[in-house]
């Protein structure tokens, strides 16, 4: 027990927080990012807020509210 | 540090934190300071700024266009994602072959996604220098309040690379830097 603490520490200690929160942040960015492409396709076929909000897993209101600025 | 600023200059910073959200910007970078002083100066500054073509308009304009384009925080995301396994290159190509050249680069504005109305944006390491060598040029000057011409000679003075070269479309630095203190000194 003793042993893999010490050795979890020492793994923990190796990885540079900085690092591992600037991709988390990338990661973000970049799903904003898409997220923006795939409404905006889906808008330009046809597809309903609900139905986007659905496979997004989100309210209708979430998805309207974001991305509604032009309609 | 705000409180020895004058009111004008006050506005500056405000309108620079509502210029780096209407530009979807990370952080309030000193071109954003720029527009917030060119928004907010007083007559007789912005009679000699608007003299030279530095007006609030036209860099906001230059801002706009190169927003899209903007190479810097597409390498630093890019070199942060490779860390967890992402090609963020990878992942561009792909938008781009089935959505369109600039569709990547452009999906926050196209998408008609609103901008973010709240939160707060932090300054940049170069626009907290410039406002601390406003405040230098301040004291140095014999100033008792940091004035919006403070402010630019801070810019200036802290010499950011993209801001120099939008002031610099314009007018050259030492020849701002000249008026602006002439026009502070006519003021005394």
């Amino acid at each position: 027990m003793t042993g893999t603490d010490g050795l979890d520490a020492d793994a923990m200690s190796a990885v540079d927080p900085a690092e591992g929160l600037r991709a988390v942040r990338a990661l973000q960015r970049l799903q904003e990012r898409l997220e923006a492409v795939h409404v905006m396709n889906a808008r330009e076929q046809g597809w309903s807020w609900q139905a986007i909000a659905e496979e997004l897993g989100v309210s209708r209101q979430a998805v309207h509210q974001k991305y509604n600025r032009r309609r | 540090m705000f409180e020895r600023f004058t009111r004008s200059a006050r506005v500056a910073v405000v309108l620079a934190q509502e210029d780096a959200r209407e530009l979807d910007a990370r952080e309030i970078r000193p071109e954003h300071v720029l527009v917030g002083v060119l928004q907010s100066s007083d007559h007789a500054l912005s009679v000699l700024l608007s003299g030279y073509g530095l007006t609030a308009d036209a860099i906001r304009e230059r801002l706009m266009r190169g927003s899209g384009a903007d190479q810097q925080p597409f390498d630093e995301d890019a070199d942060a994602l490779r860390s967890i396994g992402i090609d963020l290159g990878a992942v561009r190509d792909s938008v781009a072959r089935r959505f369109g050249a600039d569709a990547f680069d452009n999906a926050l504005n196209r998408s008609g996604r609103r901008k973010r109305r709240r939160g707060h944006i932090p300054f940049a390491r170069s626009s907290k220098k410039a406002l601390e060598l406003a405040l230098r040029e301040a004291i140095h000057n014999g100033d008792r309040e940091i004035r919006s011409e403070h402010l630019l000679l801070g810019i200036l003075r802290g010499a950011d690379e993209k801001v120099m070269e939008l002031i610099d479309e314009h007018i050259q630095a030492p020849q701002l830097r000249g008026s602006i203190i002439n026009l502070l000194n006519e003021a005394a």
